[in-house]
């Protein structure tokens, strides 16, 4: 994530969106509720849901206590197969790997398959700024990307959208005729993008998992772009997050469908690539890089209260079940990661410093861990980062002495009833209220008798 | 091969919008022929699957006046804009075989080929693909064991569940955007002695 996150700014912008959408429901709460209906019917089909989920939540857990080992596996396996590895420490250095091979390559443009990953190294700037064409090919992305702005949501980048939204973007962008039929919609893109995938010199995609034991890299589409992507061009770079390893075939069976049924409620994307290495023959890709990128993973890994995030499979599902994201959406979060998996994700990598609110955007309703496929414990995790945002805070901080004043005199009755008896004296002199609370509410005036005064006059009688 | 998993590989591949055809071996090529003319297909795109020659396509399209293409490996420049991939990407139709299809999602396992071929199954409009009915395993993790079984699992290899689909507008299912809009699973029968 390359922006900085002012304070102000998840408060201003949840105040902007929900006056945004003056009529009709709101695009993003209607498509996550259908994401959610699709999800609790392909998990109702199994059974033994929940024995699945905690054997996938177990082989999470176990990849993330080995995965030097699982490295070390890897990159044997990717030498074997003539895959290239970069490592990258940080997004700088993912960003100038990929513009160097971007380079050699010779390519002007890249077309790309979704990935968060790419997002949060903020890649797509870094190759216009070189003068290279970035073109993403899933629809939802390319069609955020012709609006100028960043995906809403993990797996549904549109998501904030509705059709006549998309209608007057293309009639705009691309000129064509407008309709808002969405099948029309997606034949447009398909003509306008497969020309770009077959001139394409350089093709990147996200990486859902790397399996161990045989080196594949595993990219999950439901549209098809990410084979396009990894299979035509000449030159193929694979973006990978450093905790995203499962050790085997088997791992990756279990997990893709679960990613598949959470996500989007289907028993089985429409297309798994298993990305194996140069391919002979008369298409397909004469070099394939792989970047494993760390970013702040390494540190969080080390983090006791915070490393089982680096579970997540990025399904999304905590987003369609937050009752946060499904008033406000994805963008009021700023960043790269929103919802509840982003509120951990954004100060786990980023620090608390540049992501102050995100502990805080929550209800702590605990939907986020039911809905989790791999059981991470967001909840607990936004209360530790509470606790260190609270703790973080100087002597001089005025809530922290606020709450430690209340504390010394709510612990004392005779301490409580002097400054009770003196509040209400001041409130009494001070009839323009509090200074920016009383701006827009109506300032509560003290009773003039405390209850307990009432309760005891009323007992006596 | 059970008739209960079958009629579930019947279902699953309906609940993605692919249809499973039962044909004999002897009745392929007319059969072929029939959808031929059904769908308007004008240029086809075969892949090099045993199966898919010992079904007699190539000269059953030929004979019903349709384009053959196939990937061959002589002196073709590599990259997109090779001339094999521009032709795939004009036919209707692609027809493969696969490695096996899983009963439970209708998942099929579209092994590495020696010879580039994955533009088959992506580029066309529609994709057809023939296996024989023993070819049909329970699950996906079923579908890697088998790979698993023809020898060391490697090559670039994809798993393909029906024809391409987005829900990127409105969440309102569009079949066709960047892969085939129609995707036919055929499981030949075994022959009659």
């Amino acid at each position: 994530m390359s922006r900085a996150y002012p304070t102000k700014t998840l408060k201003r912008a949840i105040r902007r969106s929900l006056a945004a959408r003056g009529e009709g429901p709101l695009p993003w709460k209607v498509n996550t509720l259908k994401a959610l209906a699709g999800r609790d019917r392909h998990a109702a089909e199994w059974p033994d849901f929940e024995r699945r989920r905690a054997h996938a939540t177990e082989r999470r857990q176990e990849a993330l206590e080995n995965l030097d080992a699982l490295h070390a596996r890897l990159r044997e396996r990717w030498a074997e197969n003539g895959v290239t590895v970069h490592e990258a420490a940080d997004a700088a250095a993912a960003r100038e790997i990929i513009l160097g091979i971007a380079r050699r390559a010779g390519v002007s443009s890249v077309v790309k398959g979704k990935s968060m990953l790419g997002e949060e190294i903020a890649i797509n700037a870094a190759l216009e700024e070189a003068g290279i064409e970035p073109v993403e090919t899933d629809l939802g992305e390319y069609i955020v990307q012709l609006r100028g702005e960043p995906p809403s949501h993990i797996t549904m980048p549109g998501m904030h959208l509705d059709r006549r939204d998309v209608g007057r973007l293309f009639a705009d962008e691309l000129g064509v005729e407008y309709t808002e039929n969405p099948s029309e919609l997606t034949q447009i893109a398909r003509r306008t993008l497969r020309e770009r995938f077959l001139a394409a010199g350089m093709g990147m995609v996200g990486v859902n998992f790397a399996v161990a034991e045989t080196g594949h890299l595993a990219t999950v589409t439901n549209e098809g772009n990410g084979r396009m992507v990894s299979s035509l061009p000449r030159v193929v770079v694979a973006l990978m997050g450093w905790e995203r390893v499962t050790e085997t075939l088997d791992d990756l069976a279990l997990l893709w469908q679960l990613l598949a049924r959470s996500a989007t409620g289907q028993r089985a994307t429409v297309y798994l690539n298993l990305t194996h290495g140069p391919a002979p023959g008369p298409a397909g890709p004469d070099e394939v890089h792989v970047v494993v990128v760390d970013n702040g993973r390494r540190r969080v890994r080390e983090d006791g209260e915070l490393s089982e995030v680096l579970r997540c499979i990025r399904c999304g599902a905590c987003l369609n079940a937050c009752p946060v994201y499904q008033q406000v959406g994805g963008h009021p979060y700023g960043g790269t990661y929103p919802g509840p998996i982003g509120k951990v994700v954004g100060p786990a990598l980023l620090g608390l410093e540049e992501t102050p609110d995100h502990p805080f955007a929550s209800t702590l309703c605990g939907a986020c861990e039911e809905i989790c496929p791999v059981s991470i414990p967001l909840p607990k995790m936004l209360l530790a980062l509470r606790r260190r945002q609270v703790e973080g805070r100087g002597v001089f901080d005025l809530e922290r002495t606020g709450w430690v004043a209340f504390r010394h005199t709510a612990s004392d009755r005779r301490r409580w009833e002097v400054t009770t008896l003196l509040g209400r004296g001041i409130a009494g002199l001070w009839p323009a209220g509090v200074p920016g609370w009383s701006v827009r509410r109506a300032t509560p005036s003290p009773a003039k008798q405390p209850f307990r005064a009432r309760f005891r006059d009323e007992e006596a009688e | 091969m059970s008739g209960e998993v079958i009629a579930r590989l019947e279902r699953a591949l309906a609940d993605v919008d692919a249809a499973l055809y039962r044909v004999a071996q002897e009745n392929f090529a007319g059969w072929l022929t029939d959808r031929v003319k059904e769908w308007s297909v004008h240029r086809a795109a075969l892949s090099r699957d045993l199966l898919v020659a010992e079904l007699g396509a190539d000269r059953a399209l030929r004979n019903a006046g349709v384009q053959v293409v196939t990937a061959s490996h002589e002196h073709e420049p590599k990259g997109a804009a090779s001339s094999w991939v521009a032709e795939a990407a004009d036919a209707e139709l692609g027809i493969t075989s696969a490695l096996g299809i899983a009963a439970e999602t209708g998942t099929m396992l579209l092994p590495p080929h020696e010879v580039e071929e994955r533009a088959v199954s992506l580029l066309p409009v529609r994709h057809l693909c023939v296996l024989r009915e023993g070819q049909v395993v329970e699950d996906v993790a079923a579908l890697f064991r088998l790979w698993g079984e023809r020898g060391p699992v490697r090559g670039n290899a994809v798993l393909v569940t029906g024809p391409s689909r987005t829900a990127d507008i409105e969440k309102e299912l569009v079949l066709g955007v960047h892969g085939p809009q129609a995707v036919d699973v055929v499981l030949v029968a075994p022959q009659e002695d």
